[in-house]
């Protein structure tokens, strides 16, 4: 990473709240970069966005922004399901630019901002905010975070329970924020496959703990020991995976999509200790790898495979297919 | 009943002739509830907003007392009041006694917990999203007070239109701090009861009529500005 073109660093931050703490010894992010996180509900993704757009102080350990573009927001949050002001489309996309006191060519800004998330500004500038639908109040709320063109733009689930046309529109207006204004945006998702084509980087969160980055798969504790010290820890359907020794009983294990080898029929001699038989749901291009990568479900889980495409055409890899994964047990490393 | 119907006739003939007695007591109303509907509502808006917004020890037991003081006899303020502004009290020096700014002060007593009670609640009632909101777009200290209000705005709107009625329609204020003098402080609702309890229904039903209609304008404005958004 280029020390000089860092625009976020954290050190040490730690917050909790009850039960649950967010702990990220350090982390940077390059000015311009489009960083991805994902991981289940609860694993602290929308309360590091929250730190990120500094709504938040942390109890512990400091973030610094820096590399903030001359006159602009610094920072601005798309939060989960947005909230619009009681007031018409124009004034709800405006809002921010009039607290700045920057008015000229609002209108033209208001329409393009529009314009921008795909939505007509002829038709929805002077709508009402409860004449919206879902999706619509969606790209409003985008609009209004897009017309400040901010240094860094966070999206806490932008995707999520959107329908195909404003999932596309968002799509679009991340891009055109990165390229026309070299926007940093971090982005939260579940949906890993839209996630891996608008962003450069995906981070992995389990836990409170930023776990690993690209495809990696996630194996949380508790582990077990077994039998020629190897340890054990149970999938959703008390299927056992088998890891080499955890640094703790809770510690969770990544697995990097590379180490898994996919068969289309069982091996029974084979020195690997992990064997999981599974259907392939779904099947994608990798953009960061160009490798061809496939969501498996295996054991009431989803695990994520990269294989080449001439393996995929080779076995006759199609949706809906059955595989065996198989790994060995030092494959498991820990987060 | 013949009374009755006589007493809406010379009603409707004390009000399109312009009886100057009549419109005395209408002005005096009008004037006293606008002044402390006024204050009140300077006063009372950012202490509601204040007392819903923020978190602070013995918010409860404020907001308790609040509450509390929504149900305040108007006989009661008049006499606390009364006992303050009258020549022994300690503020008869300010010569209040049966003068209008005297039953505006009483009134702002009586009405100022409405508002910062219903304002306090209409805060409390904000989505907990607009503030991270409003933050995000670049909003700070004056402006997310500002903004929330705005938020808001129909149901300050309705605390006010509240307190305006119950400043409007009170007796026992008027009545105790102003002494209901005739062509000074008379108001509408102190003129009612005098009037009837004389017998004279026309001025009495006349004066009814306005008041209904006050209060009839105030709340279609309230409806209006709602339907607007």
């Amino acid at each position: 990473m280029n020390k000089d073109n860092i625009i976020y660093q954290l050190n040490n931050i730690k917050q909790s709240y009850g039960n649950f703490t967010l702990k990220i010894p350090e982390f940077s992010i390059n000015a311009g970069e489009s960083i991805g996180l994902s991981g289940p509900n609860g694993s602290g993704k929308s309360t590091l966005l929250r730190l990120l757009a500094l709504l938040e102080k942390p109890a512990e350990g400091d973030i610094s922004l820096l590399k903030i573009r001359p006159g602009t927001v610094p920072v601005t949050l798309l939060q989960q399901d947005p909230y619009l002001l009681k007031r018409p489309v124009f004034d709800n996309v405006a809002y921010g630019l009039k607290i700045k006191k920057d008015t000229t060519l609002l209108k033209q800004k208001v329409q393009k901002a529009l314009e921008t998330v795909r939505l007509d500004p002829a038709k929805f500038m002077y709508r009402k905010w409860f004449e919206l639908s879902g999706g619509e109040s969606q790209r409003v709320a985008l609009a209004s975070r897009i017309i400040l063109q901010p240094s860094v733009l966070l999206l806490d689930e932008p995707v999520a329970n959107v329908d195909t046309d404003t999932s596309r529109a968002v799509s679009d207006a991340i891009r055109t924020m990165k390229k026309e204004y070299g926007t940093t945006l971090v982005i939260t998702s579940h949906d890993m496959s839209w996630l891996t084509t608008v962003t450069d980087r995906i981070w992995k969160m389990h836990n409170g703990r930023i776990t690993g980055s690209g495809n990696v798969n996630i194996i949380p504790g508790p582990w077990t020991e077994r039998e020629n010290h190897l340890f054990v820890s149970k999938l959703p359907d008390s299927t056992e995976i088998y890891a080499s020794r955890p640094p703790e009983s809770d510690s969770v294990a990544i697995l990097n999509p590379e180490e898994i080898i996919v068969a289309d029929s069982e091996i029974e001699n084979i020195s690997a200790a992990n064997r999981l038989k599974g259907t392939v749901k779904m099947m994608f291009t990798d953009e960061m790898s160009g490798d061809i990568r496939l969501e498996v479900e295996a054991s009431g889980r989803i695990f994520t495979v990269l294989i080449t495409e001439a393996s995929a055409v080779k076995m006759n890899i199609l949706p809906g297919k059955m595989v065996y994964l198989i790994f060995k047990a030092t494959s498991l490393t820990w987060a | 009943m013949d009374y009755l119907a006589q007493g809406f006739l010379n009603a409707f003939v004390l009000l399109f002739n312009g009886d100057e007695e009549t419109f005395s007591a209408i002005f005096a109303t009008l004037k006293i509830s606008t002044a402390s509907i006024s204050i009140s509502l300077a006063g009372g808006l950012p202490l509601g907003f204040m007392l819903g917004y923020y978190d602070f020890p013995g918010k409860k037991q404020i907001r308790a007392f609040t509450d509390t003081l929504l149900a305040l006899p108007t006989v009661v303020v008049g006499l606390l009041v009364y006992a303050f502004i009258t020549q022994k009290g300690p503020l008869g020096g300010l010569g209040l006694l049966f003068e209008l700014s005297g039953v505006v002060l009483a009134q702002v007593i009586l009405v100022i917990p409405i508002v910062i009670s219903l304002t306090a609640t209409a805060i409390e009632s904000l989505d907990e999203r607009l503030k991270a909101t409003l933050l995000t777009l670049g909003a700070k200290g004056g402006r997310i007070i500002m903004s929330s209000l705005y938020e808001a705005r129909f149901a300050i709107m309705a605390a006010g239109v509240t307190a305006y009625g119950r400043a409007i329609a009170e007796v026992g204020i008027s009545m105790m701090i102003g002494g209901n003098i005739k062509w000074h402080t008379r108001t509408i609702t102190t003129a009612i009861a005098l009037e009837t309890g004389k017998g004279q229904f026309a001025m009495g039903i006349a004066l009814g009529l306005v008041l209904l209609m006050i209060g009839f304008t105030v709340n279609y404005a309230l409806i209006f500005f709602r339907r607007r958004g």
